[in-house]
């Protein structure tokens, strides 16, 4: 058996466990996915190896948006993310920010992470379009995630739907794809295997509380300026054009030479002009004919401390047109500020969420943006949605009363974990 | 005039530590004198001993109740052993008969007993038990071989070993308590000694004690043990299933176990609505019958198929006729006609010997029981050897 730590990939909240199951998709090795929702059905169908629904009488199909109801889920659950969030040395969070549930279960479970472990968190913002209400709290939410995260990235719908030729559904899918890609990088970049293995803490000193770009691509050697003409266009690129500090993680075939890798990084580096170091892992897999890279950039000493600069200058993007201008005003707007996220108190000293919800109203923003989204009333329940009442299985290794003796084991199945739990039985929670 | 002896056992059981002191008249009757019971704390999980200092405490303050009760003190003390480490395996020894006749002699088959005791376990690993489960005559099985004619003998044993660290630990904590080992029995062996009669333990019948952190079993048949094992599964993990699956703190849901865990439930039961404290104040819950009945079913099945699977080779025609369920967990309502389901056998709940004390005839306490009558037994065995013996140097000398 294998004693090699896995990568921890949680999905939260819809958009989250389609990005997870894009991940799940690619059969990654020594990654162990998550997927969180308030909408049970949501968990029940999303492809992941452990399911995590936090589901209680209000929260059945999701939170509308409001994000108290995802609070008191939270809590209500708190235990559950905090074993989500703990014992992994890496923790990938993926989610679409601006709904009620990623946009504080993602915080959260960074919060609950343990000192030491590397969180990487891949999140999607709204369109501008969806409402100042959504994009702020994404730009809270994000902003939390920033600080607490090792690497955080931002994937904008608004630049993935306008700059995509394809129709939405394609373009959905070529950016979760993307995402997937890029885990399958990290995981390799983070494996046993990996002939120069990542180096968490220099990733920890170069990107933290920093915003990443990062972009995936593969292709044969000699075709390598393509392919960071590719990572250029990658949607969580864009906003890039010089780089202060670079990774570069590396999948190669076996037949690739030293040489060949010092290429890469050369053309790494002129793509991307980058002022200071490239820091590089290399994994080698007979399985692979082409070379796969993964780069993660950090924006110029300049643009990071004054991101609107940055974005401003992005007029050049491709097919940007008056209409789009909103969508890099949007990126310009998620990393303007440095705001406590609504429902997290900052201060390191308290464990736990705070019982009342923090409001806390950013000087920038108008009074109005932090009002929970308005929550539909709830409906009555159907006999339909009463049957959903059924809790999902949950599907950790809770050992409850057994957690700290030796494992129980008949036939690689470990009996101290509920039997209903093993057996995938549903039971009803009043 | 009557003799008698007494004699005191100790059970290490999950929840609780148990002592029964009785006195053996005459090698024939049992008399219980006392007993006692002291809860383990969680000094002892799924069988085994997790912390030593609690356990000795522990057992001093039960033998030390034993003791003040019956107003005796006792040397020696047999114990009645389980846990996660114990296992179990048959094992063959062969003999070639040596005479020319052709008959089965003492020695052949003391050879052949010898050759299955001799297996060596692997470092780390110490027998408890050797039991003779019976012969084959040129591959023909046998109780009593002695007499007959066979070309080749073969004695089969069921070897039971455990962890010599654990085993080394039991003792001292014997000793550091002043007293002496006298026995030593698998506790399903002797639950299965406490609640069957000679008549099942001649037609076959699997003897399951569920107690609150393992299932110790033995099957018994021609008045043999053929079989016997510890399946690491109790009780309490009935209980942990409903404090995980129904959110509720462990004695919540041991209470919730008690009072209505049931394996077969009415359409009426199913969507009853229980409170799980029953006080409907702060942080009493409310539960579905259907829920609860799901979890301990979900792990007695389990349970009963684990049961199953490792007597499988019993299970034919002319294996086992009958199960018997005994142990704290064999309480639970319905438990027997699941068993009966999954072993396609009549399955009944442990019956106690009429003669016992009414407060002793309990599914709980069959291990110590059984312990009692294991010794009887012995002593009585003893004694008629003696008997034999004195019998021979009366013809001689006069």
């Amino acid at each position: 058996m294998s004693t090699e730590s896995k990568i921890r990939v949680v999905g939260i909240g819809g958009a989250g466990i389609r990005m997870l199951s894009a991940v799940e998709s690619l059969k990654i090795p020594n990654i162990l996915t998550v997927a969180i929702d308030t909408d049970v059905e949501c968990v029940q169908n999303a492809q992941a190896q452990k399911k995590l629904p936090l589901s209680c009488d209000k929260t059945l199909q999701g939170t509308g948006g409001n994000t108290k109801l995802a609070k008191e889920s939270a809590m209500q659950y708190v235990q559950y993310l905090a074993k989500v969030a703990r014992h992994t040395r890496v923790l990938v969070l993926l989610s679409g920010l601006g709904g009620g549930t990623a946009s504080i279960i993602a915080p959260i479970i960074a919060k609950l992470a343990q000192e030491g472990t590397l969180i990487i968190s891949l999140v999607a913002a709204p369109m501008q379009v969806e409402g100042q209400s959504k994009y702020s709290l994404a730009k809270k939410s994000f902003e939390f995630l920033k600080n607490k995260s090792t690497i955080s990235a931002l994937l904008e719908n608004d630049v993935l739907l306008s700059s995509s030729q394809d129709g939405i559904e394609e373009a959905f899918a070529k950016a979760n794809n993307n995402v997937a890609q890029t885990v399958e990088l990290l995981a390799s970049g983070f494996s046993k295997s990996a002939f120069l293995k990542i180096d968490s803490a220099s990733l920890a000193n170069t990107f933290f509380g920093r915003q990443a770009y990062i972009g995936c691509a593969c292709a044969q050697i000699e075709n390598i300026t393509r392919a960071f003409d590719e990572i250029k266009n990658s949607p969580m690129m864009v906003g890039m054009s010089k780089a202060q500090n670079m990774l570069v993680a590396i999948k190669c075939p076996k037949s690739s030479s030293m040489n060949e890798i010092k290429q890469i990084l050369k053309t790494a580096r002129e793509s991307f002009a980058v002022v200071d170091k490239i820091s590089y892992s290399v994994c080698v897999d007979a399985n692979v004919s082409e070379v796969k890279i993964l780069a993660i950039s950090s924006g110029t000493q300049n643009s990071t401390s004054d991101d609107s600069t940055e974005y401003n200058t992005q007029t050049e993007a491709p097919t940007t047109d008056s209409n789009e201008a909103s969508a890099y005003t949007s990126r310009e707007r998620m990393t303007l500020s440095n705001q406590t996220h609504p429902y997290i108190e900052e201060e390191e000293n308290t464990p736990q969420m705070s019982s009342e919800p923090k409001q806390l109203v950013p000087e920038s923003e108008p009074p109005t943006v932090q009002k929970p989204v308005e929550f539909k009333p709830e409906p009555k329940l159907d006999t339909t949605q009463a049957k959903q009442k059924e809790q999902m299985f949950f599907e950790f290794d809770e050992r409850g009363l057994f957690e700290n003796t030796p494992v129980n084991e008949r036939k690689g199945v470990d009996l101290d974990i509920p039997a209903f739990s093993r057996k995938r039985i549903k039971i009803t929670l009043l | 005039m009557s003799e008698s002896q007494t004699v005191a056992v100790l059970e290490w059981g999950t929840s609780k530590i148990k002592v029964l002191l009785a006195e053996i008249v005459d090698n024939k009757k049992l008399n219980i004198i006392s007993k006692s019971s002291v809860d383990t704390a969680l000094a002892i999980k799924k069988g085994d001993i997790i912390d030593v200092a609690k356990t000795y405490n522990k057992t001093r303050d039960a033998i030390t109740s034993a003791e003040n009760n019956a107003s005796v003190n006792i040397k020696n003390i047999s114990l009645a052993i389980s846990g996660t480490h114990i296992k179990t395996f048959r094992n063959l020894g062969s003999a070639n008969i040596s005479s020319s006749d052709g008959l089965v002699r003492r020695e052949d088959v003391e050879r052949a007993k010898e050759d299955a005791k001799r297996k060596i376990l692997e470092k780390g690993r110490c027998y408890i038990q050797k039991i003779c489960c019976g012969y084959y005559l040129d591959g023909k099985f046998c109780i009593d071989p002695i007499g007959k004619s066979a070309s080749k003998i073969d004695s089969e044993y069921l070897m039971i070993h455990g962890d010599d660290e654990r085993i080394i630990e039991m003792a001292n904590i014997i000793r550091s308590a002043g007293l002496e080992f006298d026995d030593i029995i698998l506790s399903g062996i002797a639950s299965a000694i406490a609640v069957t009669t000679p008549q099942q333990k001649m037609n076959g019948v699997l003897v399951a004690d569920i107690g609150a952190g393992t299932t110790d079993y033995a099957l018994i048949k021609n008045g043999k043990v053929l079989l016997a094992g510890v399946i690491p599964v109790g009780g309490n993990h009935i209980t942990n299933d409903l404090a995980i699956g129904l959110r509720l703190s462990a004695k919540t849901a041991e209470s919730v176990k008690v009072s209505c865990g049931k394996l077969n439930i009415t359409e009426e039961e199913r969507t009853k609505v229980y409170w799980a404290i029953g006080d409907k104040q702060i942080g009493d819950k409310k539960i579905l019958g259907e829920s609860v009945n799901k979890i301990v079913r979900a792990r007695v099945i389990e349970l009963l198929e684990f049961l199953r699977e490792d007597v499988g080779e019993f299970l034919v025609e002319d294996g086992i006729s009958e199960v018997i369920l005994t142990g704290g967990s064999a309480n639970i309502s319905g438990i027997c006609d699941i068993a009966s389901e999954i072993f396609s056998r009549p399955c009944s709940k442990g019956a106690f010997s009429g003669d016992l004390p009414k407060h002793i005839r309990m599914q709980s306490w069959a291990t110590s029981i059984g312990m009692l009558e294991h010794i009887r037994t012995r002593e009585q065995k003893r004694s008629s050897k003696q008997t034999g013996i004195f019998a021979a140097i009366k013809d001689i000398f006069f």
